[in-house]
């Protein structure tokens, strides 16, 4: 009897040596390739960081107002932030790749998804940075037109039409990254009238003057005098 | 671009009937069907009193016109149905209208090319949109005829309130930049040489719609860059407008103030190592300004400019150096029923703007824009301040624009690269 239990036990011994003898290298190379995907993801990024740093991509930033979105959210400046992207998706990258040479069932499906997903989180993040783009150019005119019109509430008019342009560039990438997709689809169904009306009030004032040139170069005979009656030319 | 074509083929083939001329008028119209008679009457009589002897062409560059102009400009004057024409030789017409978007940048562009075909010495550009007369025609293309000059611009006599945007923000930039200044520097009239005109070909601004004074201003303040000789001449009172034709305010900022801060990027290699030259040449004497003008209300301006700089915080404080943000926004929120608007602090707020529009800062018809906020409050000061005395006007005049020579280190600083205050 106890030589049939140390049996088993020697048994099961040798299996569990000879499956940690087969799996020990893989495991060696899973973590050789995690660490040394850390050390070359932080150093593209470094140099993303770097090369954004000589364009001056905060600049920019500040220009298209994508920074101060940034510092409502908490978020670090846009090159860090860039770079701290670039960081994560290459090292995730790697990640999947060690994992994945462990052999363990079903990972490959997961790193393939995950190789997937790349390209969409891409085109995700460029559907925001120009949406916010846009949503600042929207409410820089509106609040220039709604100013020098003296329309009332001018900043609430221009904050509406970046509101509502960033609401639209924030929807789109969500779609994109395929995240609560009916969610969103349904809050647009639903809100879509809204962000119409919205936008027809910001392109009715922000195109103002447009539609006045228009106007004037087909009826000259329409054009008024000024409110104000001071001679500027 | 070559010149040729630039010119639509109805243009080419009037310009080639024509051949060599001496001198040019060019009328740039769009449906001016109500008053091209008396504009190409002006300068027919022009031609045939003051050039007798010269071979002249009156060039119309049309951007399209529905109402019949440019069948106005062709058909017989009123010289020759009455058989009074005086001069030696033939005044030739040519009108045809132009490819492209209309705007008044392209429209000189095409005078410029069929110029530079023709030949003519000295070539005017007539504004369709205000009276002219067969003297003042004469007066703008004598100069360029008789003298060593290539541009000349009017001077007209106005009442001390009239023009705010001209004495406030164009006459003073122009003066502290370049060094001088020409009383007028964005009337829609002037007159050039054919070397102005052929070098003018090859500038950078013709893509641009800088409206009439906009494309004024460009080519005054090219004449004024090193280059080539420039003058004035007094033309006695202001003309009327014969259209009631009055752009927005932020239209005219886009037009105007967009051109003056584009022309002083072209020219800063000139102007940021220049020195004073000295006066615009003045020809003629000024006359009598128009006395006990009406002097507009100044509490609409104030009011706009008080709720302006509340609102557009975010861009101006953006655009200008701290301290002259913290300045404006407490002559905004001054208790003061006109805030007074020192020429120091506005000459700082406009250089800032114009390093602003260099460093591209923000959209250029954006920051043009912002500018009429701080120059509302700017002008409600200058009026409110001589509207008790206006003897003192012109003196205040002259003082803003040594104001803004004394800063123009200012603009120099920040026009560098990484140059902010």
């Amino acid at each position: 009897m106890m030589d049939m239990i140390a049996g088993a036990l020697h048994e099961a011994w040798l299996n569990f040596s000879a499956g940690f003898a087969a799996f020990l290298p893989r495991l060696i190379a899973m973590l050789a390739i995690v660490a040394a995907g850390w050390i070359i993801a932080a150093a593209i990024a470094f140099v993303v960081r770097t090369l954004l740093g000589l364009f001056r991509f905060n600049a920019l930033a500040d220009r298209t107002g994508a920074t101060e979105m940034l510092k409502r959210a908490e978020l670090p400046a846009a090159d860090r932030l860039t770079g701290a992207m670039v960081f994560w998706v290459l090292w995730l990258g790697f990640l999947f790749s060690g994992v994945g040479s462990l052999g363990l069932t079903g990972m490959e499906r997961l790193t393939a998804e995950f190789v997937h997903f790349i390209p969409r989180l891409f085109v995700a993040i460029a559907i925001l940075v120009a949406g916010f783009m846009l949503a600042n150019f929207a409410w820089r005119a509106t609040l220039l037109t709604a100013v020098n019109a003296n329309l009332p509430s001018a900043r609430l008019l221009s904050g509406g039409a970046r509101f509502l342009v960033s609401l639209l560039a924030v929807a789109m990438a969500l779609e994109q990254l395929g995240i609560a997709q009916h969610v969103v689809v349904t809050a647009f169904a639903i809100a879509f009238g809204a962000v119409m009306l919205g936008l027809a009030i910001a392109f009715g004032i922000g195109g103002g003057g447009v539609a006045r040139r228009i106007v004037d170069e087909h009826f000259p005979e329409t054009r008024e005098a000024k409110d104000d009656d001071v001679s500027h030319l | 671009m070559p010149m040729t074509s630039l010119l639509s083929d109805e243009m080419l083939r009037q310009v080639i009937a024509v051949g060599q001329a001496d001198i040019a008028v060019g009328i740039p119209t769009l449906n001016h069907a109500g008053v091209i008679i008396d504009i190409v009457d002006a300068v027919t009589r022009c031609f045939r009193i003051h050039f007798p002897r010269e071979r002249a062409v009156l060039l119309n560059v049309d951007g399209g016109s529905d109402d019949g102009t440019p069948e106005l400009v062709l058909a017989p004057g009123r010289d020759q149905r009455n058989g009074s024409g005086g001069g030696l030789r033939t005044v030739h017409r040519i009108s045809a209208r132009y490819a492209g978007l209309v705007s008044r940048t392209k429209e000189v562009q095409v005078a410029f090319a069929a110029n530079e075909l023709i030949g003519a010495r000295a070539l005017a550009i007539i504004d369709p949109d205000c009276a002219v007369s067969p003297e003042s025609v004469a007066a703008l293309l004598r100069p360029v005829l008789a003298e060593p000059c290539d541009f000349v611009t009017p001077a007209y006599a106005r009442s001390w309130c009239e023009g705010a945007l001209v004495t406030q923000l164009l006459r003073p930039v122009i003066r502290g930049v370049y060094g001088r200044s020409p009383a007028e520097p964005a009337a829609g009239e002037w007159a050039c040489s054919a070397r102005f005109a052929s070098d003018g070909l090859a500038g950078s601004l013709w893509d641009a719609d800088l409206g009439p004074a906009g494309v004024s201003l460009w080519m005054g303040t090219t004449a004024l860059s090193g280059a080539y000789e420039a003058r004035q001449v007094w033309l006695g009172l202001r003309p009327t407008p014969l259209r009631a034709m009055r752009a927005a305010l932020p239209e005219v900022f886009s037009q105007v103030v967009g051109a003056l801060f584009r022309s002083l990027q072209l020219h800063a290699p000139y102007w940021r190592e220049s020195r004073s030259p000295g006066d615009v040449r003045t020809i003629g004497q000024p006359t009598q300004t128009p006395d006990d003008p009406d002097v507009p209300a100044t509490e609409p301006l104030v009011a706009s400019f008080r709720s302006g700089v509340r609102d557009l915080e975010p861009l101006l404080a953006e655009i200008l150096g701290v301290e002259t943000w913290r300045a404006v926004r407490a002559l905004a929120e001054s208790a003061e029923p006109i805030p007074p608007f020192a020429d120091s602090l506005w000459s700082t707020v406009v250089y800032d703007f114009a390093a602003a529009y260099h460093g591209g800062a923000m959209h250029r018809d954006h920051l043009t824009q912002a500018l009429v906020t701080p120059y509302l409050g700017r002008t409600a000061a200058f009026l409110a301040e001589h509207a008790a005395s206006p003897a003192g006007a012109a003196a205040a005049c002259e003082a803003l624009g040594l104001e803004f020579e004394r800063m123009k280190p200012r603009l120099v600083e920040r026009w560098n690269p990484g140059g902010t205050l």
